[in-house]
């Protein structure tokens, strides 16, 4: 008997383990299930090599058009860019204040079940229309303007909110609630003491973020009319084909999110942990007013 | 030795509560804005503001010295006749820059009443009173350029100032001025004095709440009346009309499928080329992974630029790049979408996995790549799958409305029937969206509790 002269790595391939074969097929299985929808899509669309060779050269016509951005304007981007903030900003308050109760019916260790399941199915029905899609629908009774863009986005947020709210509200810790049970407290007394304390970190935090993209959603409600920067930035793209002006508004736009994200972001760290936060904007304002030290004298003195 | 403690000492200190300034604050913010009746006299008003902000001061504990009430008043009178002055001597209307000019008087009497609280609060730096004064002045400034537009202050108008029909500010203007400059100023003050938090985020929320309130013209009267007649709006959505003719003469054909089917692709089409180039970006934009700080940053900061850009703002900009109407430009915009999202949320997984395969990775002189293939990205492969299926369903969701900016799928024939104010087939539509959305939505999460 002879022994095939083996190289090393031959050698270990030899007894390297077959590998089992229902692993095997289910890669198979979710490989095709990735790559066949994918070519389908492809095809349906029409996209051709020729095409995704053009794409680069035609976005870089879009953005040497557009940079270096004309500020002519300012005045009106700054007026718009405010309607986008007030617009999300009384959607956020429509949809905190409202979601607020909504969520405490929709949570199981609250409210009994048949007022959970209907509330839950409304809930999760009035999120499944974009915000664009209410904004179209609002825009035949409230007309065209910021006011139907605020509702929009607030009854979008009073389902998304509702739903998250009322998921912190199932994660609270049950000693507190059945404590004040046990000591006769009612129900409003359980949800004031046992239940608020533990979830208003976090459920103000969620108001919070979903500022943040209410600030996002609300920069494009313009789109159908429904104010804000939005129909600006179309406007200029499309029919005016005023890139330099789109750019400055585009920036803006940019300039503006980036800024109320990191604030926001870093008053949500600051309300879920409690401690002050890390973040450079908060570390600056601390080094300069000296606010964060802690006070050398009684409050009064 | 007793064996009870007395009470004194068994109860904790009990903290300041907010609560307590709520009153004080909310009478100086009105007493600051009652009194801009007399706003256009200028002195006048800087007096009383003066006096009202000490009396808060006085209220609060913070301030019960003579000479307080004197630089308040000084401050008051130096900066709103300024105020007054600058309004007055105007020769336009009351824009962004002019705002900005004015509001220098509020910041004025902002720094006095920062210093103010500087000098009975130790432990404080000077630097207090230049936030003081940037309170003030934001609110003065951020009231000021929102009655330019807002109805309340309609005589602000360009239009009407040229015609001749009104010459002076209306009082309106000095009212809201004095109540958002308080609100958010004097609501900084007894939040620095006090060192709670709460009662400057409480007179910012309540400032921006109004100036958005009267911006938007929300009208709880509109919804009202609207509600009264419901029933004739859904008369115009209702029944819903599912085939139509695509032009004049045709036959009548079910319009939705085809469009329909477009958003699937795009969503397939985005979702699948986003997930795979947010990978190498992902483990770029990771401390853990990242080949160099440099690399670390630049990808990091290209994300947090984009993740700003909202997914219809993609799609108007490809449309008119490659073509207004082109599903490949919603494709495009679907791609960014999931490239940003998939991106921020791999690169957050991966900061957290087990740095030791890493490293064990590098002794045994891995490349970078291979350390990145074998000892990396297996740590954070079920979560990449998590993620690929929910921003599959997000892709769903988002390429749903794409197509009103014109960059194909379902969204472009609702915006055009909406165009024809066809509301019945405008319904169709949104009944098939909402039905999908939901449909989607339903699997998505099915799909994810069999996976994990």
């Amino acid at each position: 008997m002879t022994v095939p002269d083996l190289t090393p790595d031959e050698k270990m391939e030899q007894f390297r383990p077959q590998e089992p074969l229902g692993p095997r097929i289910i890669r198979w299985v979710v490989g095709i299930a990735i790559v066949v929808p994918f070519i389908w899509a492809v095809i349906g669309l029409e996209i051709s090599p020729e095409r995704i060779w053009r794409a680069p050269s035609e976005i870089w016509v879009l953005l040497s058009g557009m940079f270096p951005p004309d500020f002519d304007d300012s005045g009106r981007i700054v007026a718009k860019l405010l309607e986008s903030i007030y617009i999300a900003w009384i959607g956020t308050m429509m949809g905190a204040v409202f979601s607020f109760p909504l969520s405490f019916m929709a949570a199981t260790n609250v409210a009994p079940r048949w007022m959970t399941i209907p509330t839950r199915a409304f809930l999760s029905a009035i999120r499944a229309f974009p915000e664009l899609i209410l904004a179209v629908i609002l825009i035949v009774p409230f007309g065209l303007g910021p006011f139907t863009g605020a509702l929009a986005i607030g009854l979008h947020s009073i389902g998304t909110l509702g739903k998250l709210s009322s998921e912190v509200i199932e994660g609270v810790d049950d000693g507190p609630i059945e404590a004040i049970r046990s000591a006769g407290g009612t129900l409003p007394l359980q949800m004031r003491y046992g239940i608020i304390p533990q979830a208003m970190p976090t459920i103000v935090a969620y108001w919070l973020y979903r500022f943040e993209i209410n600030i996002r959603a609300s920069a494009v409600l313009g789109l159908v009319g429904a104010g804000g920067i939005g129909a600006d930035i179309v406007a200029r793209l499309h029919f005016r084909a005023d890139w330099p002006k789109a750019g400055a508004a585009l920036l803006a736009t940019i300039g503006v999110v980036l800024v109320i994200d990191a604030v926001s972001s870093s008053i949500r760290r600051r309300i879920i942990t409690g401690q002050p936060s890390t973040s450079m904007l908060s570390k600056g304002m601390i080094a300069i007013t000296g606010a964060g030290r802690p006070p050398s004298t009684e409050l009064g003195a | 030795m007793t064996l009870f403690a007395p009470e004194t000492q068994v109860r904790p200190v009990e903290p300041t509560r907010a609560v307590r300034y709520v009153l004080p604050l909310g009478i100086g913010i009105a007493a600051t804005g009652i009194v801009g009746w007399v706003g256009p006299v200028g002195p006048l008003w800087g007096i009383l503001v003066g006096l009202v902000t000490f009396g808060v001061f006085f209220w609060a504990d913070i301030t019960k010295h003579w000479i307080d009430a004197v630089i308040l008043v000084v401050a008051g009178i130096l900066g709103l006749s300024f105020f007054d002055w600058v309004l007055a001597a105007r020769t336009g209307p009351v824009d962004f820059k002019l705002s900005l000019i004015a509001a220098i008087g509020w910041l004025i009497y902002g720094a006095a009443t920062g210093f103010v609280v500087y000098r009975h609060r130790p432990g404080y730096r000077a630097g207090i009173i230049g936030f003081q004064a940037l309170a003030w002045g934001g609110g003065a400034t951020l009231a000021l350029f929102t009655a330019t537009t807002m109805g309340v202050l309609a005589p602000l108008n360009v239009r009407q100032i040229d015609a001749g029909e009104i010459q002076a500010l209306t009082i309106g203007l000095f009212v809201v001025t004095g109540l958002a400059a308080s609100g958010i100023g004097l609501g900084a003050n007894v939040s620095f004095a006090t060192r709670l938090p709460s009662l400057f985020a409480g007179g910012l929320v309540l400032v921006l709440t109004v100036m958005a309130y009267n911006e938007i013209q929300f009208s709880t009267a509109a919804i009202a009346t609207q509600l009264t007649r419901v029933g004739e709006i859904v008369d115009d959505f209702w029944p819903p009309v599912w085939k139509w003719p695509k032009s004049v003469g045709q036959p009548e054909t079910f319009n939705i499928v085809q469009p329909f089917i477009e958003t699937f692709q795009i969503a397939i089409v985005g979702a699948t080329i986003g997930n795979i180039f947010a990978l190498p970006l992902a483990f770029y934009a990771s401390r853990m992974t990242a080949p160099s700080n440099l690399a670390y940053r630049i990808a990091k900061g290209l994300l947090n630029v984009t993740r700003t850009i909202p997914d219809l703002v993609w799609g108007i900009l490809f449309a008119t790049a490659v073509g207004f109407g082109n599903p490949f430009a919603g494709a495009l915009a679907m791609i960014m979408f999931s490239l940003t999202i998939m991106a921020k949320l791999l690169s957050e997984t991966v900061d957290a996995i087990d740095i030791g395969p890493l490293e064990a990775g590098r002794a045994s002189g891995a490349t970078h790549t291979q350390v990145i293939q074998y000892a990396a990205f297996p740590q954070v492969r079920p979560n990449y799958v998590a993620y690929a299926l929910y921003i599959f369903e997000l892709n769903i969701r988002a390429s749903v409305v794409i197509g009103f900016v014109g960059a194909g799928g379902i969204g472009r024939l609702l915006n055009e029937r909406r165009n024809f104010f066809q509301w019945d087939q405008v319904m169709a539509i949104v009944i098939v969206i909402f039905v999908s959305v939901l449909l989607i939505e339903w699997l998505s999460i099915w799909a994810r509790r069999k996976l994990v």
